[in-house]
């Protein structure tokens, strides 16, 4: 009687489960199957009709200078970026989780600290342009000129651009690790700290040997997140610089974009996607690992 | 009662003036229209695209389009995209083969692109065809060969009739080249000169515009295009698009680089160096520039009264260009699908669109109509920011443009793209001029181009 039951409550679930794994096939698989098949022709929309050429596209992109360029900006920036913002927004957290720090305030600053969050990338990305970093109207050269320092002009030079588009990327983003941090940091029982206290242990000790264990897996989880987007990143990219000047801020977004929508190649776009996503995976399943996930 | 009587003969007489002006305006509409049966597609649904610019936007009006709709009994449904939009959806529609726009919007640049894969139906048929067009009514004798052939494609088929046509000219602040007694330069040297004094003048603050800019933001349609069409202008070839030749190392192409880079690093304003043309056209408006070569479509946003500072103040005059340098010309034209199902209900929108009447009503809206006549008509002469204005452009029209440029080619866009970006570097101060022209080849061999040095014919 219980294992009818129990089969029944099978079939249940994969009815249940059926049209999550219907959507996920179809807006998911079917597109990466396409684009992968898609990857192996010479697809021009400009010159149809696309004809097979094999791995060509793959073997060009590895070759092609502008490719590894972008590759290579992707993998730093991505890096430095989620680094940089994971210890900005796990000091954040700790500060405002700090049982000194009135609830009132704490909650007041995590509302402010997300605000940029909560904007539209775009909205954001073209005040940062217009209000921030233009050398006419901006207000960072406004007070540069007040202060008498020389002006910023994130279009000249060829490390202006990638240190304007970094700091936006900190400012951005930098809330998302901060509240999944928070929420961690919050979750840990404060008799722990007491204890820990009155056994002597410095901030940097309670940090090390208490926080930092104890929330591990939330870490691993903020920084995959942050990561994977991070490496996907577009709009900021596309509205501050369009990868330029020249291909300094070209990542593998705007490079793959920029060879679909404007060049049309859509099978060496689609190959340069393909490569992308390998990577991404690769990249980030060391850290799934480490969260356990696995 | 006789007071009754004489009420309703008034009445009827009035009555009967109002019916015999109706009959003889509507007689006198239809007789503008041509000698062909607009009613032959009733109850056909269009559907086109175009971009907003002046044209979409005070030319072919709402009000207009249901004039069209009067006309025909058809109903039209013209979408507004982004120009990059523009040429995306049309060629994703295009290869998809769904006919999804009947009728599309197609920029002088995307001719060649859309008609080599076939996209574009050949139009010459629809000309011919009397029941669907009253040749003399139409007069195409009307447009300037440079603008009609502009239609034209490489394979010799008419797949657009144009309805814009635009030209670079130089703006520059009449109020400024007055008072510094300056003359309106002719040539690149003589533009030069002048954009060195100016920048003179504002370093010693008797000015604040600043001397010159153009576009440096990369891509085929910033950059790219103000780079290529300057290079025609300076009479330097860059790339040979049709055999896949590049000549960036060549000196005189250097040497046009140099020229470009220079200009817009040395005397544009802070910040520029990753201008387009929208922020071209909102620094002009603000009094930030005392020259900039543009397109003459945009006259209407610069002398706007109630957003631009200089309106009123604006010379026009034709680009400076070297001995035997032309201008590429820049024509917008409605063209068919080649899968569309509403073939001849689409070109019955097209020779309305087109038509003597519609563009000469037209043309003091928008101000670069395509056919000849309209440049004449007292309304247009009086909506005209000047009479500089219109010779400047009649000058191009005839004389100044090339309607068949080499970069009117399927293949412009990446080599465009690249070329920009390498030049974007050198305004930036990341490259000089010979590292980025070798580096451009060097990207351009990569996708199959021959340098002139080692082209063996």
């Amino acid at each position: 009687m219980s294992s009818i039951r129990l089969k029944q409550e099978k079939k249940f679930l994969y009815l249940t489960i059926f049209p999550t794994v219907i959507i996920i096939v179809v807006i998911g698989l079917i597109p990466l199957i396409y684009m992968f098949v898609l990857s192996l022709s010479d697809f021009n929309l400009i010159k149809p009709p696309a004809r097979f050429v094999g791995f060509f596209n793959y073997l060009h992109l590895l070759s092609n200078p502008r490719y590894i360029r972008a590759l290579t900006f992707t993998i730093v920036f991505a890096f430095a970026a989620t680094i940089l913002e994971l210890i900005y927004g796990f000091f954040v957290a700790y500060l405002l989780a700090d049982k000194e720090v009135s609830s009132s305030y704490s909650s007041v600053m995590r509302t402010l600290i997300l605000l940029p969050f909560i904007v539209a990338p775009v909205v954001i990305s073209y005040v940062f342009k217009t209000l921030i970093y233009d050398p006419t109207f901006g207000y960072l050269n406004y007070f540069l000129r007040v202060l008498h320092l020389p002006a910023f002009d994130v279009y000249q030079g060829s490390i202006s651009a990638p240190i304007g588009i970094f700091v936006m990327e900190v400012i951005l983003r930098t809330p998302f690790i901060m509240i999944i941090l928070y929420a961690g940091i919050s979750s840990i029982s404060p008799s722990i700290f007491d204890a820990a206290q009155i056994d002597g242990a410095s901030w940097f000790k309670q940090i090390s040997e208490i926080i930092i264990p104890v929330i591990r897996p939330i870490i691993a989880v903020a920084f995959v997140f942050r990561f994977m987007d991070v490496l996907k990143m577009f709009d900021e990219i596309y509205v501050v610089t369009h990868g330029g000047p020249g291909y300094v801020t070209e990542n593998l977004s705007i490079f793959a974009v920029k060879h679909a929508f404007e060049y049309f190649r859509m099978g060496y776009a689609a190959a340069a996607a393909f490569i992308f996503l390998v990577l991404v995976m690769l990249l980030i399943s060391p850290f799934l690992k480490m969260a356990k996930f696995e | 009662m006789k007071n009754l009587m004489k009420s309703t003969v008034v009445g009827k007489l009035i009555m009967c003036i109002l019916l015999a002006t109706l009959i003889a305006a509507t007689g006198a509409y239809a007789a503008d229209w041509g000698n062909i049966d607009w009613q032959q597609f009733a109850g056909t649904k269009l559907k086109a695209i175009n971009i907003p610019m002046v044209v979409s936007d005070y030319g072919y009006t709402q009000e207009r389009l249901r004039d069209f709709e009067k006309l025909t009994g058809m109903k039209i449904d013209i979408e507004l995209v982004s120009t990059d939009a523009l040429r995306q959806k049309l060629l994703v529609d295009f290869a998809a083969g769904r006919g999804e726009y009947d009728v599309s919007s197609v920029g002088f640049a995307s001719r060649e692109e859309y008609s080599i894969a076939g996209y574009l139906e050949p139009l010459q048929k629809y000309l011919d065809n009397a029941k669907l067009t009253d040749l003399s009514w139409y007069n195409l004798d009307d447009y300037t060969k440079p603008v009609f052939s502009s239609g034209i494609s490489s394979k010799a088929e008419l797949v657009f009739i144009p309805y814009t046509a635009e030209y670079f000219l130089l703006w520059y602040r009449k109020d400024i080249f007055e008072n510094l007694g300056l003359g309106v330069p002719l040539d690149i040297v003589e533009l030069r000169k002048t954009a060195e004094k100016l920048d003179r003048v504002r370093k010693e603050g008797r000015i604040t515009a600043y001397a010159y800019i153009d576009r440096v933001m990369p891509g085929p349609g910033e950059a790219g295009w103000s780079i290529f069409c300057h290079a025609n202008r300076y009479n330097a070839e860059l790339v040979d698009f049709e055999n896949m030749i590049s000549y960036l190392t060549t000196p005189l192409a250097v040497e046009y680089f140099d020229y470009y880079t220079s200009m817009c690093k040395k005397y544009g304003p802070p910040g520029s160096a990753n201008w387009g043309w929208g922020d071209i056209g909102v620094a002009y408006k603000q009094g930030m520039l005392a020259m900039a070569t543009a397109g003459n479509a945009s006259y209407r946003y610069i002398e706007d009264k109630e957003t631009s500072t200089v309106a009123g103040k604006i010379g026009y005059a034709p680009p400076p260009m070297n001995p035997g340098g032309k201008d590429p010309l820049w024509i917008w034209g409605w063209g068919i699908n080649a899968v569309s199902k509403a073939k001849e209900a689409a070109w019955l929108f097209i020779e309305w669109a087109t038509s003597p009447p519609l563009v000469k009503e037209m043309g003091p809206d928008y101000g670069c109509p395509a056919r000849k006549s309209a440049y004449y008509d007292p309304l247009y002469l009086k909506a005209m920011p000047g009479q500089e204005f219109i010779n400047s452009q009649l000058w191009m029209m005839e004389f100044g443009v090339n309607s068949n440029p080499s970069v009117l080619h399927a293949g412009y866009s990446e080599p465009a793209d690249i070329i920009s970006k390498e030049m974007s570097m050198v305004v930036a101060g990341i490259k000089d001029v010979e590292q980025a022209a070798e580096d451009a080849e060097k990207a351009l061999v990569e996708i199959g181009y021959t340098p002139f040095q080692s082209y063996i014919p």
